[in-house]
């Protein structure tokens, strides 16, 4: 903003040019950057999200005494360009009992929400131009950064739920009826969880919960351990990921994508993984302090080579996301799925009320030792 | 803005109207859903992201869900034939006609004067008048400065402090209530 | 005392973080999976693979032939001049298409020469190519893990 006055102030000489600059300005600041931002991240995320499937075959399998896809490619690593491949080009079937609309509604609701979330998350300190400007690593730096991915995210069941109803089909609809309970039972804990770490930061901004976490001197996870905790396993059951993959069911149950083939398939498919990332990345800054390098003072190192900086804080960022996506595969590859009335009472009955009082013993823990 | 006001103004009353006037009930909800959402876009743009964001969680993506769900299970076909009104549809038209047009007055009387400060500095620099676009980039620093959570925060626990604690008393007692029907031996 | 035993179980997972060493444990061992292609799989050294002929060591007595339910073989012996010194066979024919891969030939050959070979990949364009002749019919020995031990007609470790 300050350098919007100035640039109104200084370079132009006639109105006309200043007003020009100034038009120039805003247009760039309102439209061109964030613009580039997006498609940068969209790059990004699109392909995380495609090799993650390839990561979690490769590393399931290695789990398994198998050594995963490895055929296409050097490593496998052409393999999520197979399957898209395969996807775009298989038969697109709408059934006949379809409502044709909501059909072909519900795999947007679901692929949309999955990608939106990632647009408040800071990756790294701000980048520093030559010039001075400063550029976040983030695409929306708004007031409520976290409290938006779960409004949106909140949003992701209506793909599942309509999904699963307008395929005129009765097994679809039970997995939807699955998954519409599975989730709603599970938001709620998340949502305390996250409350807890809200509390400990001050601040529903991710970049200032990771600038808490670094004026603490100690990651979240330290004093919102059980926070962190009801965290890890409402976050599996929001994404439907083993051992709370009821909705889904790869092995044996139908699920609420059994009408769905082609792309549309795809897009459920896709979303999920999305969500991982999502999960794993939104795990990593309230918990393991994001863009914060272990060890390093942060803020020193940012004053003497901001750009340094910022590319090594992307770098741990991406490092402690991984390990939380190390370790869903993990529990894939550990666990069997729990019974339906298992993960329910798990749900309600044990990580309800663990979360509520955990965030009054982190309310309380704020207000006498943390002030 | 006043464009995509418009716009969205457009897009909520058609999701409303959809609500009423659909036959099928999943339409009606998808509508609702639609119309929610829209809702949301336009506290957004008067700049309340919190309560932008409270109304997709709770009203989309919380009670959405159970509206759809109860649907779900309710015979659609038998509903479709059904006719849903009988002699109250013209009196309620009138009715609802009648404080549409008074409501309708009330807010064209009344006065709004806020405009969203990115457009009060394209104008200013518009009028190419230098002063007046550092005040209106001073007053967008000013607005900036009290978050929006907190401005939330602010006015439920320590302005109306009281009414948002019985409206919870209220909210328990209606879980009670509930609780107490659907059980049938508590 | 019971109950906070079983709190503490409760949130401390004992044996979910047993699982869980047990599959990381699985994650450094070797794998099991044959990358076929790529590296020819260790077979049993009693695969009964394609039939592969000695011909420097058949005596053409046609016992094979004689034994082969199928009739798939075909022993040609040389002309009774050339016999008399050199016992090859002039010809000998195996029809891939026909044989069951029992064995039965193999039993009663007396020099050993005909054994089954380690070769498993017997898919051919044509079926011109499923009928083997002297030329085509022995294993390529550079291939072969095991040298036939032509006293006790077994396979021996190279």
């Amino acid at each position: 903003m300050s350098r919007l006055a100035r640039s109104a102030g200084n370079r132009g000489s006639t109105p006309r040019e200043a007003k020009r600059a100034m038009t120039y300005e805003v247009l760039l600041n309102t439209v061109g950057w964030p613009l580039a931002k997006i498609v940068v991240l969209l790059a990004a995320v699109l392909t995380v999200v495609a090799y993650i499937g390839w990561f979690e075959r490769r590393l399931l399998g290695l789990f398994q005494s198998r050594l995963g896809p490895n055929r296409v490619g050097p490593l496998g690593l052409l393999q999520p360009v197979a399957d898209g491949l395969k996807l775009f080009l298989k038969e697109d079937i709408v059934p006949l009992n379809a409502r044709p609309f909501l059909f072909k509604l519900a795999p947007v609701f679901a692929f949309f929400p999955a990608f939106l979330g990632f647009a408040v998350v800071s990756w790294a300190l701000p980048w520093a131009t030559p010039s001075g400007r400063h550029h976040g690593f983030v695409v929306a730096d708004v007031d409520l950064g976290i409290l938006l991915v779960l409004a949106v995210s909140s949003l992701g069941i209506f793909g599942i739920i309509l999904g699963g109803w307008s395929s005129g089909s009765k097994y679809p609809l039970m997995g939807s009826l699955r998954s519409a309970s599975q989730m709603l039972a599970y938001e709620i804990p998340l949502t305390l969880s996250v409350i807890a770490v809200i509390l400990l930061g001050g601040s529903f901004r991710l970049s200032d919960i990771v600038a808490a976490q670094q004026k603490l001197g100690a990651y979240f996870i330290l004093p919102g351990l059980l926070a962190f905790g009801v965290y890890l396993i409402s976050a599996v059951a929001e994404t439907n990921r083993v051992p709370f993959d009821l909705p889904e069911g790869e092995s044996e149950i139908i699920g609420f994508h059994t009408e769905y083939s082609g792309m549309r398939f795809g897009f459920f498919f896709v979303a999920e993984y999305a969500n991982m990332v999502l999960i794993s990345v939104i795990a990593a800054s309230l918990f393991l302090g994001g863009y914060d390098l272990p060890g390093v003072d942060d803020a020193a190192l940012y004053a003497a080579h901001p750009n340094l900086a910022s590319a090594l804080g992307v770098f741990a960022f991406a490092a402690k996301s991984a390990l939380f996506a190390y370790f869903y595969v993990w529990i894939r590859a550990t666990f069997p799925r729990y019974r339906y009335d298992q993960l329910l009472r798990i749900g309600w009955v044990v990580l309800l009320p663990i979360a509520l009082a955990n965030v009054a013993l982190v309310a309380l823990l704020k207000l006498w030792l943390l002030r | 803005m006043a464009f995509l006001w418009i716009l969205l103004a457009a897009f909520i009353a058609a999701c409303a109207l959809g609500v009423v006037l659909s036959r099928s009930p999943i339409t009606s909800a998808v509508s609702l859903l639609a119309g929610f959402l829209g809702v949301g876009i336009l506290y957004l743009c008067l700049r309340a992201e919190f309560v932008a964001a409270a109304q997709v969680l709770v009203y989309a993506g919380g009670i959405m869900v159970l509206y759809l769900i109860g649907v779900m299970f309710t015979d659609s076909e038998a509903l479709r034939l059904t006719r849903q009104a009988h002699f109250q549809a013209w009196p309620a038209f009138f009715l609802v006609l009648a404080l549409f047009l008074w409501m309708g007055h009330r807010l064209y009387r009344s006065e709004f004067t806020a405009e969203p400060p990115v457009l009060r500095v394209a104008v200013a620099a518009g009028a190419d008048q230098e002063a007046s676009a550092k005040t209106a980039l001073a007053e967008r620093a000013g607005l900036a400065k009290e978050s929006n959570p907190r401005q939330v925060s602010v006015a439920l626990f320590r302005d109306f402090l009281y009414p948002f604690e019985a409206a919870s008393v209220l909210l328990t007692v209606a879980v009670l209530g509930g609780v107490f029907l659907a059980k049938k031996e508590v | 005392m019971n109950a906070i035993g079983r709190f503490l179980q409760m949130v401390t997972f004992p044996e979910l973080l047993k699982g869980m060493a047990i599959t990381t444990k699985y994650l450094a061992k070797p794998k099991v999976t044959e990358s076929y292609p790529d590296a020819r799989p260790v077979l049993p050294y009693r695969t009964k693979g394609r039939l592969h002929v000695e011909i420097e060591t058949c005596i053409s007595c046609r016992m094979c032939e004689k034994a082969c339910p199928e009739g798939c073989i075909r022993v040609y012996p040389p002309p009774k001049e050339v016999f008399k010194t050199d016992k090859r066979p002039a010809e000998f024919y195996l029809n891939q298409e026909h044989c069951l891969h029992c064995g039965l030939c193999v039993d009663p050959c007396p020099t050993g020469s005909i054994h089954h070979s380690q070769e498993f990949e017997l898919a051919v364009v044509h079926y011109d190519d499923l009928l083997f002749d002297k030329e085509t019919l022995p294993y390529d020995l550079d291939q072969k893990r095991f040298r036939w031990n032509l006293l006790e007609n077994v396979p021996v470790k190279k």
